[in-house]
């Protein structure tokens, strides 16, 4: 029960940066330099998120980690291409 | 290896289908990095092959300037020859020492254009704007930029130049739109420009007589090369695309665990997907378009 509520509590914590990502996307939508650090500020917090999740979980494992990396580095190299 | 593995989990080990495995990931990241690395290369060695095809038209953003200055009950700005002359030699000046800035690396100033095209300026001001591909989405980027706006909105100006010029800008064809504004009354004792970051820089009296006259290119002009690839609009289009997919993939992955009622220690699919639709979300409200 206990672990259940953490769970919800770190997803809250994890939708609630997502949003505040989302709308300050929305807002910046006429500066594509602002929205890229939005999103570098959103990829380190899933980072920091994901460390402390699984760390929190007693998941954390080398593969997990390196899946968190990777799509990191996806949706930064995904944005950065959007720069010509 | 099955087909099906590609895209469910396997059904006996319940591993991650490999479309989204780490390994997949790799990928994803490497093909993304030689595709960019690809049109950097593409740019250098045939250069406006890359670019984007605009079409803004340079009445038209008179037309919408002064509709600005209309709702907010200011008086219309005429176009000046002096002014269209200053933002065009701007404009090709920009192409010809390859920069995107208000001043040159030679150490031209945006005022050297309008006193070279004999525009006698008290007060004047410059936005700059490159890669739009339209006029409208030209004058909501600088209505949406504070300092921009301020030139657009400055009721000080009576007078406008407009210069929409292509050419190749750092190996891509390029649209570079140059917007001036000036007013030749006297409303400060010092000659004041006005650029589009937001400074407001003061011209001596003796700039006006040392300054040379410009004269706009005598050149015939450059034939730039048909535009093969819209890099943003593959890199857009690829992005959007591999994201969709993976955003299904997981999902799939989560459905069919559930229904399985197999538990698997792996990465939170929820985190991937806020991730994924923000920036999702990122390409498709940004723009190409620069302003300055």
């Amino acid at each position: 029960m206990m672990k259940k509520k953490q769970d919800i509590l770190h997803l809250l914590v994890l939708l609630a940066i997502s949003f505040l990502s989302l709308s300050l996307i929305i807002k910046l939508r006429y500066s594509t330099w602002l929205q890229i650090k939005v999103v570098f500020i959103l990829t380190l917090s899933y980072l920091i998120w994901s460390f402390v999740y699984h760390l929190h979980n007693k998941s954390l494992t080398k593969n997990i980690m390196i899946e968190y990396i990777l799509t990191a580095a996806l949706t930064l190299v995904i944005i950065m291409g959007l720069v010509i | 290896m099955k087909l099906a593995n590609f895209f469910i989990p396997h059904k006996d080990t319940h591993k991650k289908a490999h479309l989204i495995s780490w390994e997949a990931l790799f990928f994803y990241v490497f093909i993304f990095i030689l595709l960019q690395v690809g049109f950097s290369v593409l740019g250098y060695v045939k250069p406006g092959i890359l670019g984007i095809e605009s079409s803004i038209n340079q009445q038209k953003i008179i037309e919408l300037t002064n509709s600005e200055r209309a709702k907010k009950g200011m008086p219309p700005v005429k176009e000046n020859s002096a002014l269209d002359q200053a933002a065009k030699l701007k404009a090709e000046n920009m192409f010809s020492e390859n920069y995107w800035a208000h001043f040159a690396p030679s150490g031209k100033t945006p005022w050297d254009f309008i006193i070279g095209s004999g525009y006698k300026f008290t007060f004047a001001g410059e936005n700059l704007a490159k890669n739009f591909y339209t006029s409208d989405d030209v004058v909501v980027a600088w209505m949406n930029s504070s300092t921009h706006r301020d030139n657009l909105l400055n009721s000080k100006y009576e007078d406008i130049g407009i210069a929409v010029v292509e050419g190749v800008l750092n190996g891509q064809k390029t649209t570079l739109i140059v917007q001036m504004f000036g007013t030749t009354n006297v409303v400060s004792p010092t000659a004041v420009v006005n650029v589009g970051n937001g400074d407001k820089i003061s011209v001596k009296a003796e700039e006006f007589s040392s300054k040379p006259q410009l004269v706009a290119s005598a050149q015939s002009p450059k034939i730039i090369p048909q535009v093969l690839i819209d890099p943003y609009q593959v890199s857009k289009g690829l992005g959007l695309g591999l994201l969709a997919v993976i955003g299904t993939l997981l999902t799939i992955d989560l459905i069919i665990l559930r229904k399985r009622g197999v538990f698997r220690l792996a990465s939170h699919h929820v985190a991937h997907m806020a991730l994924m639709s923000v920036t999702a979300a990122t390409i498709l409200s940004g723009h190409i378009g620069e302003i300055l």
